[in-house]
């Protein structure tokens, strides 16, 4: 192995102690003969290793159980009837609005669109009868007309008229 | 971070409080320090902390035991610090605030050690700065909480020989900005 393939080595398994075997013998052994990759590895352990197993370690703060604690204890003494899951979210919601005007906007709904589909049925009906109207007064129309028919003499009877035709 | 024990997950999956804050226990310090590194802010890593609990304790009763419980804590945390700080950025215009100030537990009594636990931790601080949010995962779970390979690749999702490379880039970054850093010194 040359001293890339040593170095690239070192920056992880070597530094790591994730080497065993033959692998891990075979770099040492490298490292026995090259000063080059000893100081690489001096350094590297100085530079990417050490600092890291120096660092603090912070203890979580006590308000984050209580917070995690109170949430828990809040959603269990929820009432019997919540459902799990999306729908749950779906009503929590919901839930900030107070039963009274939920059910007074429910009923009014019900009553405009009862109207609604009143008026529609009415209204239809009427259209219904008044195109029907207009068609049958349309037909009687036609009927009376004294030129309607094709087979009748058109015209004036003036002479240019006469002079033309 | 701390073993737990299989009764105790039992116990918690079915909902028993006190169960689920032995869990807590054991797994916290693990859970906020990795936050903390990986996103740099104080108040994140305590939100995030908040959150991945409350998630392990919904999903906990679905929990079938298959992967490593450890894993698991670990997965959700890398997953949940890893957006925070990626959404930090994309928020603050690529720049993401440091908590410079640090309160170690292991508080050296002399003058002299307290300093160069202090210079120590702007060092990691500084020195995960530089890193991309995929390499501050492995170096802090390889270098800060001792995971093994295979453990951050189970924890990250990734193949061990990309969290080879991963520490591998890390590392030569590292180097690079410590040989830096002493040029500009002198």
């Amino acid at each position: 192995m040359n001293c890339e393939k040593i170095q690239e080595l070192i920056l992880t398994d070597y530094l790591d102690g994730q080497m065993q075997g033959k692998q891990k013998e075979c770099v040492e052994q490298h490292l026995l003969r090259c000063f080059r990759c000893r100081e690489f590895l001096e350094h590297a352990r100085k530079t990417v290793v050490e600092p890291f197993t120096r660092a603090g370690r912070d203890i979580p703060p006590e308000f984050i159980w209580a917070r995690i604690r109170e949430s828990i204890i809040a959603e269990k003494e929820r009432p019997a009837y919540a459902v799990p899951g999306f729908l749950e979210k779906l009503i929590s919601r919901f839930r900030v609005l107070s039963p009274y005007p939920v059910i007074g906007t429910v009923i009014m709904a019900i009553f405009i669109i009862g109207i609604a589909i009143q008026f529609k049925t009415s209204t239809t009906a009427r259209v219904k009868s008044e195109v029907q109207e207009q068609i049958e007064y349309l037909v009687s129309v036609t009927e009376m007309t004294p030129g309607n028919s094709m087979n009748e003499k058109t015209g004036f009877g003036t002479v240019i008229e006469e002079y033309f035709l | 971070m701390q073993d737990i024990a299989h009764d105790i997950l039992i116990q918690a999956s079915k909902g028993d409080v006190d169960s689920f804050e032995l869990i807590y226990k054991a797994a916290a310090g693990f859970v906020y320090n990795v936050a903390f590194r990986v996103i740099g802010n104080r108040q994140d890593a305590e939100e995030i902390t908040q959150e991945v609990f409350l998630v392990i304790y919904h999903k906990l009763k679905y929990f079938r035991f298959q992967a490593s419980f450890k894993t698991w804590i670990y997965r959700i945390t890398m997953n949940r610090a890893i957006n925070r700080y990626k959404k930090n950025l994309r928020e603050r215009g690529g720049m993401v605030e440091y908590d410079e100030t640090v309160c170690p537990v292991i508080v050296p009594h002399e003058i002299e050690n307290k300093i160069n636990q202090e210079q120590c931790e702007d060092t990691v601080i500084s020195l995960l700065k530089s890193l991309n949010p995929d390499q501050k995962a492995c170096i802090v779970l390889r270098n800060i909480e001792g995971l093994s390979y295979q453990e951050i690749a189970e924890a990250l999702k990734i193949n061990i020989n990309t969290v080879r490379s991963r520490l591998k880039r890390a590392r030569e970054s590292l180097i690079a900005l410590g040989k830096e850093v002493v040029k500009n010194e002198l």
